[in-house]
């Protein structure tokens, strides 16, 4: 990589660079005219110079070829110009000007824009440079690496540098130029003037760099202190439980305090030097200044200088500071991004870095292995550089079956996780060859190994996104469209800069064909198989019944789901389950759902129309009132009140029945009675007024008493309060009313909720919701988990488990894949190495956060027969076993015993449980 | 639909509350659950941890004991009786099955607010010690008259 910034830059953007500073300069012209023309509108038609006669004209446009009188001794004129009178002409140099100022705003807005685009460009190819060198890291780099402090260097530190970039060769340039012009302007007006600003600035350069160095060291600190803010934030959250735990928080805050103290001295000094620079700078140009109104006043006062050459002295000068500050300042920011570049490029560096080669996307698909592994001599050291295994002499074929036991033993343990390690590279040998179907396995592509080895082990980390997304991952390995695949190919780029334009992540990654699965049927097919080896289905199929699904995009599904929702109603009896749900009928009140509930009849799409909003919605308020039942709620609400504070008023706060069967708490309950009681006194005092509201007091955001006990009417549900405040009449007003309501919506552009039915799927709610479309009984034992063996045998029986396995894997498996067990997220790594089908399955203590009969029941499952459908596919195996007496199963059987491995060969059909034993003596 | 009004009724017949307050008893209806069981459902299995009493509102209840794999239905209870108890009381674990003979609905009481109920309310603590007491006097009755028999 390249270690200067501007040579980073040229190398990146040199066309773009010499295409700016082409722009530029092509503009300089028309912004010098545009400064010209004003003058020009002034002396001439304005003040009337050259128009002295009443229609005297002059012309607009004469144009001469320039230097024609050197040349050809006379002026030669290319065009005449058009002849204008006074007026004419203020018009048409006017409309000349605002064409300038046009021209002018717009070469401005391009390079601006340019710049812009080009600086993004370079930080695009930066970044990219930087994220493949930690794609081509060796995993061990990655132990002493902090994730957030590498992501603070790609996002923030190198931001600054795209701003830098559109300036790097034009500015230097541009300003230069102005520079020299002022100067060499300085010099005709006097050589002693010119000699003496040369001589300052000259000054300045020397000066300035010294006192630059202290501000570089700085920045640079400044840099390593703010990564190291980033690492140490994210280990904050990351540790969060433990802190919390363990009473840390103060002692992490006086940690973090400690580094935002460091950052803040080491900023405060980098501003006193920065501005001291400045001071001086702008002390050096003053200075100037002042020598030449003491030196050249002098001169004028004893008459050795005239006065007309001083002021014009003075008045080249005047261009002069501007392209010089800009130059200083340019050049302390080119120095900073150096610096800040540099540090960047070191914590990059090159050593140990993956050769590309080795990364390349192969053209042809990748051969299944042949001759397998072949260890020779192999020494392998852990972590700490301790050696834990030497001198490994072995051969494994693809379809070998080997286990290696270790008996809970530490040492043997360690050695068999490096020696797995190993086989996938994770682990480089110390000593000795790994070679791999003849060649070392450190030579192979990425390609091979990554598609032709399963490797799984006790991880359980897994990127945000759906369980799909983080299963399928491993599969897409090469796009299947050919021309996505080479250097050459192109995806849309707003700029095509880049040296290697990596293919689309959008398109089709996985190929069906290598695969063997046929086609995007198939390898559904193929995904709920290895599920089901992995022991996974049936805790996906959970998720996606707790899951929504877009009947958008699955109508089968979603029609699936309705029929299942009819059978689960008409066979109730036969599912063990009658009269535990009450299905929402739309011509009968429900009487497990709340009063709200039964008022909305549907689920709210719109956050104006969820339960907690019903109460102060406008639309229900008004059809309450329509429906003559804006009062009776009012007393249904006050009725509510009042039972609560009979039934709770008398308990004390610590009461086990707040914790246990109140559905208030007690501070509820103490803010009931005095709302109840204000309402009380204000109804004594004036039984006439209906708004009971105190004024005053409260903020008009807040609820009026009227309207607090108004709301507890909706979340009301006569079935668990039996309060007996509901009586058949209201429920048929509220009946009357959902209709009204539904008419009503029925009238909206966008209906803001969906309503219960039958026959329709609700996007809102979850699939398990739209089977039941219905309330399960609270007096029911058990009432819960019967309806959910029953939906559970259903879904079994309709053959739906196909699409809830779909809808389960839609899962959002949330930050880090925690929403989901330990447990859940071993398997599916496991599950993982099973779907790319590959020859050799190196498994590493896998499933440790299951119970051992479950793990078990796995693992024979997958060493007996990984894949039943798949008769072709009969992967050899490598695995470190956390329950010895599996070992039995595997054809050979290794064993840790001082520093090494000894093997026992067994024959399948020839059971020896204590074979292992035998050997090890 | 049963109000809590109509079940603080069906509470006030029940011997071991008649003596309780009104309000408390609507706060008793309000914090049990009133469930259901069909013909052979279990109300607990015995070695079961008590989590709760019940008292039986209608139907009939059977007290099974399980020995050896063989069942034995030691006891009935009709309306109004008072089962599960012990283990509450105790912290043991059941010492019997209870299993609905016919349909049943039985109130069922939670461990925590059965202990805080009895320690508010001194007068139904003396009526669970005299229920308790009933049932003690007739176990050791119904003992002798059995080791009476085996004599014979």
């Amino acid at each position: 990589m390249e270690r200067n910034l501007l040579k980073f830059i040229w190398k990146n953007s040199r066309l773009k660079q010499v295409w700016l500073l082409f722009v530029i300069i092509a503009s300089m012209p028309f912004y010098f005219l545009s400064l010209e023309l004003p003058k020009q509108i002034i002396n001439g038609p304005i003040q009337g110079r050259n128009f002295d006669a009443i229609d005297a004209t002059q012309p607009f446009l004469r144009l001469t070829l320039p230097y024609g009188e050197a040349m050809f001794g006379r002026e030669i004129e290319l065009f005449g110009g058009l002849q204008l009178d006074r007026i004419e002409m203020l018009f048409a140099l006017c409309i000349l000007f605002m064409g300038f100022v046009f021209l002018n705003g717009w070469f401005k807005l391009y390079t601006n824009t340019y710049k812009g685009k080009l600086g993004e460009e370079v930080l695009r190819q930066l970044r990219y440079t930087l994220l493949d060198r930690v794609l081509r890291y060796r995993v061990a780099r990655f132990r002493n690496l902090k994730g957030a402090e590498v992501a603070s260097v790609i996002k923030d530190e190198v931001e600054p540098l795209g701003e830098f970039v559109g300036d790097a060769y034009s500015l230097p340039l541009f300003l230069g130029g102005q520079a020299i012009t002022g100067l060499l302007f300085l010099f005709l007006q006097s050589v002693y003037f010119g000699l003496l600003t040369i001589a300052i600035v000259a000054f300045q350069i020397w000066l300035i760099p010294r006192m630059r160095r202290k501000l570089i060291l700085l920045g640079r600190q400044r840099q390593i202190q703010a990564r190291k803010l980033a690492g140490q934030v994210a280990e904050t959250v990351d540790m969060a439980p433990d802190i919390h735990v363990n009473d840390m928080s103060n002692y992490t805050r006086a940690r973090h305090y400690g580094l935002l103290q460091n950052i803040l001295d080491i900023r405060f000094e980098l501003y006193q030097r920065k501005f001291t620079v400045k001071y001086v700078n702008n002390l050096l140009m003053q200075f100037l200044s002042f020598l030449f109104y003491l030196i050249g006043g002098y001169f004028v006062i004893t008459g050795r200088l005239d006065i007309g050459q001083l002021v014009a002295v003075i008045a080249a000068y005047k261009d002069l500071p501007g392209p010089i500050k800009g130059l200083i300042d340019y050049d302390q920011i080119r120095l900073m991004n150096e610096a800040r570049y540099e540090q960047t490029i070191d914590s990059f560096r090159d050593d140990g870095l993956i050769a590309p080669e080795l990364q390349t996307m192969p053209p042809q698909a990748v051969p299944r292995l042949e001759k397998g592994y072949d260890l020779d001599h192999v020494k392998l050291d852990d972590e700490t550089g301790r050696t834990v295994l030497e001198n490994v002499r072995l051969h494994i074929k693809p379809g070998d079956r080997m286990a290696i036991v270790t008996r809970g033993d530490d040492a043997a343990r360690t050695a068999a996780s490096v020696f797995a390690g190993a086989l996938v590279r994770l682990v480089l040998p110390a000593a000795g060859t790994i070679l791999l179907d003849g060649k070392a396995i450190d030579d192979h592509p990425e390609s091979l190994t990554g598609r032709r080895i399963g490797y799984a082990d006790g991880n359980t980390y897994f990127p945000a996104g759906t369980i799909r997304d983080n299963l399928l991952m491993v599969l897409k390995n090469r796009p299947t469209d050919e021309s996505q695949r080479g250097s050459t190919a192109k995806r849309p780029t707003t700029a095509g800069m880049l040296n290697h334009v990596p293919p689309s992540a959008d398109s089709e990654w996985i190929d069906y064909e290598d695969l063997g699965v046929g086609g995007k049927a198939g390898l559904d097919a193929h995904v709920a198989r290895v599920l089901e080896v992995a022991g996974l289905t049936r805790q996906i199929q959970d998720l996606g019944l707790r899951g929504t699904v877009d009947p958008a995009k699955n109508k089968e599904f979603a029609d699936k789901i309705v029929e299942v929702r009819h059978e689960f109603r008409e066979n109730a009896a036969s599912l063990g389950v009658e009269g535990i749900v009450q299905s929402f009928h739309p011509e009968l009140y429900n009487s497990q759902a709340t009063v709200g509930e039964n008022l909305l009849f549907g689920t709210a799409l719109d956050p104006a129309w969820a339960p907690n909003e019903l109460p102060r919605n406008p639309t229900i308020l008004a059809i309450l009132e329509r429906n003559g039942l804006r009062s009776a709620f009012q007393e249904m609400g006050q009725r509510i009140a009042e039972a609560r504070i009979e039934l709770f008023g008398d308990l004390a706060p610590d009461s086990k029945i707040f914790e246990t069967v109140a559905d208030v708490t007690y501070e509820e309950i103490v803010r009931l009675k005095e709302i109840v009681g204000r309402l009380k006194m204000a109804e004594r005092q004036e039984p006439q007024r209906q708004e009971a509201a105190p004024k005053g007091k409260k903020g008009p955001q807040k609820l009026s008493d009227r309207d607090e006990v108004f709301r507890l009417a909706f979340d009301y549900c006569e079935a668990q309060s039996r309060f007996g405040v509901l009586d058949a009449e209201t429920e048929a007003k509220i009946l009357a009313a959902r209709n009204d309501l539904r008419g009503e919506i029925g009238g909206m552009a966008e209906a803001p909720v969906f309503f219960h039915d039958p026959d329709r799927y609700n996007p809102t709610a979850s699939v398990l919701d739209n089977i039941l479309l219905g309330r399960v009984s609270s007096t029911v034992v058990d009432g819960k988990e019967k309806v959910l063996a029953a939906v559970q045998e259903l879904v079994a029986r309709t053959g739906i488990s196909d699409g809830l396995l779909q809808a389960g894997l839609s899962f959002e498996m949330g930050n880090g894949g925690r929403r989901l067990s330990d447990q859940q997220r071993q398997k599916l790594h496991v599950a993982r190495a099973l779907l790319k089908k590959p020859d050799i399955i190196v498994f590493n203590e896998v499933l440790g956060a299951m119970d051992a009969a479950g793990r078990r029941e796995i693992m024979t499952r997958l060493i007996d027969g990984p894949l039943q459908d798949e008769p072709d596919f009969r992967p050899g195996f490598v695995v470190v076993l956390l329950d010895d007496d599996l070992a039995e199963r595997f054809d050979r059987v290794l064993t840790y015993s001082n520093g090494g491995f000894v093997e026992t060969e067994r024959k399948a059909d020839e059971p020896q449980p204590h074979a292992i034993a035998d050997a090890a003596k | 639909m049963s109000t809590l009004k109509d079940e603080v009724e069906v509470l006030r017949k029940i011997p071991l509350f008649a003596a309780m307050d009104p309000s408390k008893l609507k706060l008793l209806a309000y914090a049990s659950d009133k469930v259901e069981y069909e013909d052979g459902q279990l109300l607990f299995r015995q070695g079961d941890q008590g989590d709760a009493a019940f008292i039986v509102l209608s139907g009939v209840a059977d007290i099974v004991s399980e020995t050896g794999g063989t069942e034995v239905v030691v006891a009935q209870l009709r309306d109004h009786a008072l089962v599960g108890e012990m283990s509450v009381f105790c912290d043991i674990p059941r010492s019997a099955t209870v299993r609905a003979n016919g349909r049943l609905v039985a109130l069922k009481i939670g461990k925590g607010y059965l202990l805080d109920l009895i320690k508010e309310f001194p007068e139904l603590a003396t009526r669970i010690i005299r229920e308790l007491a009933f049932r003690l006097a007739k176990t050791t009755a119904d003992l002798a008259a059995s080791e009476r028999a085996a004599r014979h």
